[in-house]
């Protein structure tokens, strides 16, 4: 059994502990405010960019160009979007573990362009192919999703890839974040139809990425328009497919980003919650300790003076 | 104007504020000239959907009896059901431009454009200088 002494600085060592949890808790919840209010600001673009690429994806000439037609697929691409810090309980470890089972599944030949240090840091031990990106800033900018994008469209068009998959963790609710895979090249017009969300036809469901709520339907006038390309629609669609690149990334980064402080803000809680319970156990072992002690000595005491009457 | 018809117009640009609005730029506007590869384009309501890429010029936007500019350095653009996006690498309004820095600037690339006789550098270089004579274009105009 531990000395008195020992259970002593064992729970001071507990409540430092948990007095850091809680303001770690303090300090994730204010960034969640501010987190979620920069994937809501986010939304409106994403949309406006998405909306284009649609537009300029239904159109039939389309098809046949490079970055909507399919390829064989030699070598794959994931941007895999993780945090630069952990104790955010199982936010980093879960969506790298969605990473393995896909490239598993997928079994081909793959390269993984890691957004955040945690992820890069999980492949680079496993030996992975690894292409570097710098390790974005707490709060997603747009620059920085626009520097992987148009890496990501040089390395397609050079062919050194010929698929991309975007990894990152979707927000439901604080306590249900999930990690998602989705390709984003080569496009799919009827993939970028459900996302969209305009002109679904039987069968196709709206899917909500999160980013943006279901569009209302358009009046019926403004649809099977015949969209003009000025300078053609090979040179529009190279300069608007790094947009819905970089417009993808940037959201799912602000997605991710609100993904992690919900994360550490529920670990740091739980973790803040258990260290009181050790604190509780620890406070009773001690008094028993104390009081088992006082009885031992006024025994002591007692029999000392039974002796010498 | 007599007709309240009017086109929505949104530029979004890497450097957007999201704190703000998340767009650089969004009113609602009677006429939008911006300035493609193939030459400027005037977008008015009604217009049928275009889709087009821009090159770096003045975007002119024409609103009551008011025209105000920007620079805009090339991207890409899409006009459609009274809305206009425009999708800016870089997008500059004219209480941004800091004149005396591009000025300056522009004088040191016109000094290294003077002094390079490798092609694809002066061709760099006078993309740039465009850039900023631009941006100078448009903050002049705000002067006026």
């Amino acid at each position: 059994m531990p000395s008195m002494k020992a259970i002593k600085r064992r729970r001071l060592t507990v409540k430092n502990i948990s007095q850091i949890t809680q303001a770690m808790n303090l300090v994730a919840t204010s960034k969640l405010q501010r987190a979620r209010a920069n994937k809501t600001a986010v939304g409106r673009p994403v949309q406006a960019t998405f909306d284009i690429v649609y537009n300029a994806v239904c159109d039939e000439r389309a098809l046949s160009q490079p970055f909507v037609a399919p390829r064989t697929v030699k070598k794959t691409a994931y941007v895999l979007i993780t945090s630069n810090r952990g104790l955010c309980g199982g936010y980093n470890s879960n969506v790298c573990k969605a990473l393995n089972a896909h490239s598993k599944q997928n079994g081909k030949d793959f390269l993984i362009i890691p957004v955040g240090t945690k992820g890069r840091d999980y492949f680079k031990r496993r030996n992975a192919e690894l292409i570097d990106a710098p390790p974005p800033s707490e709060t997603p900018n747009f620059t920085e999703a626009k520097d992987v994008g148009d890496k990501l469209v040089k390395m397609y068009e050079a062919g050194d890839i010929d698929e991309v998959y975007l990894v990152y963790t979707q927000f439901f609710t604080v306590l249900s974040l999930e990690p998602i895979i989705r390709k984003v090249l080569p496009l799919d017009p009827d993939y970028l139809r459900c996302i969209v969300g305009t002109n679904l036809k039987d069968g196709e469901e709206f899917e909500d990425l999160g980013f943006f709520a279901k569009p209302d339907p358009k009046p019926a006038s403004s649809l099977n328009q015949e969209v003009e390309f000025e300078s053609g629609i090979e040179n529009v669609l190279r300069s608007l497919i790094p947009w819905y690149l970089s417009m993808y990334l940037y959201a799912a980064m602000a997605s991710s980003a609100l993904c992690e402080q919900a994360a550490r803000m529920t670990s740091m809680d739980s973790a803040t919650k258990n260290a009181g319970e050790i604190i509780e156990k620890l406070t009773l072992q001690f008094n028993r300790q104390r009081q088992s002690a006082i009885t031992q000595e006024i025994t002591e005491i007692v029999s000392g003076a039974n002796a010498l009457q | 104007m007599a007709d309240e018809k009017k086109i929505e117009l949104r530029v979004i640009a890497p450097t957007m504020a999201t704190d703000k609005s998340p767009y650089k730029f969004e009113k609602s506007v009677d006429m939008a000239i911006m300035r493609c590869t193939t030459g400027d384009l005037g977008i008015l309501p009604g217009r049928m959907p275009v889709s087009m890429v821009l090159g770096t010029g003045v975007l002119r936007i024409f609103d009551e009896d008011s025209e105000t500019h920007m620079a805009i350095l090339g991207g890409v653009a899409h006009a459609g059901d009274d809305v206009v996006t425009i999708l800016s690498d870089a997008a500059f309004r004219p209480d941004e431009i800091d004149t005396q820095k591009i000025s300056e600037e522009m004088s040191e690339l016109r000094r290294l454009l003077d002094g390079t006789a490798d092609l694809d550098e002066k061709h760099k270089y006078r993309e740039d200088i465009h850039r900023m004579q631009v941006q100078l274009e448009v903050a002049k105009s705000e002067e006026k």
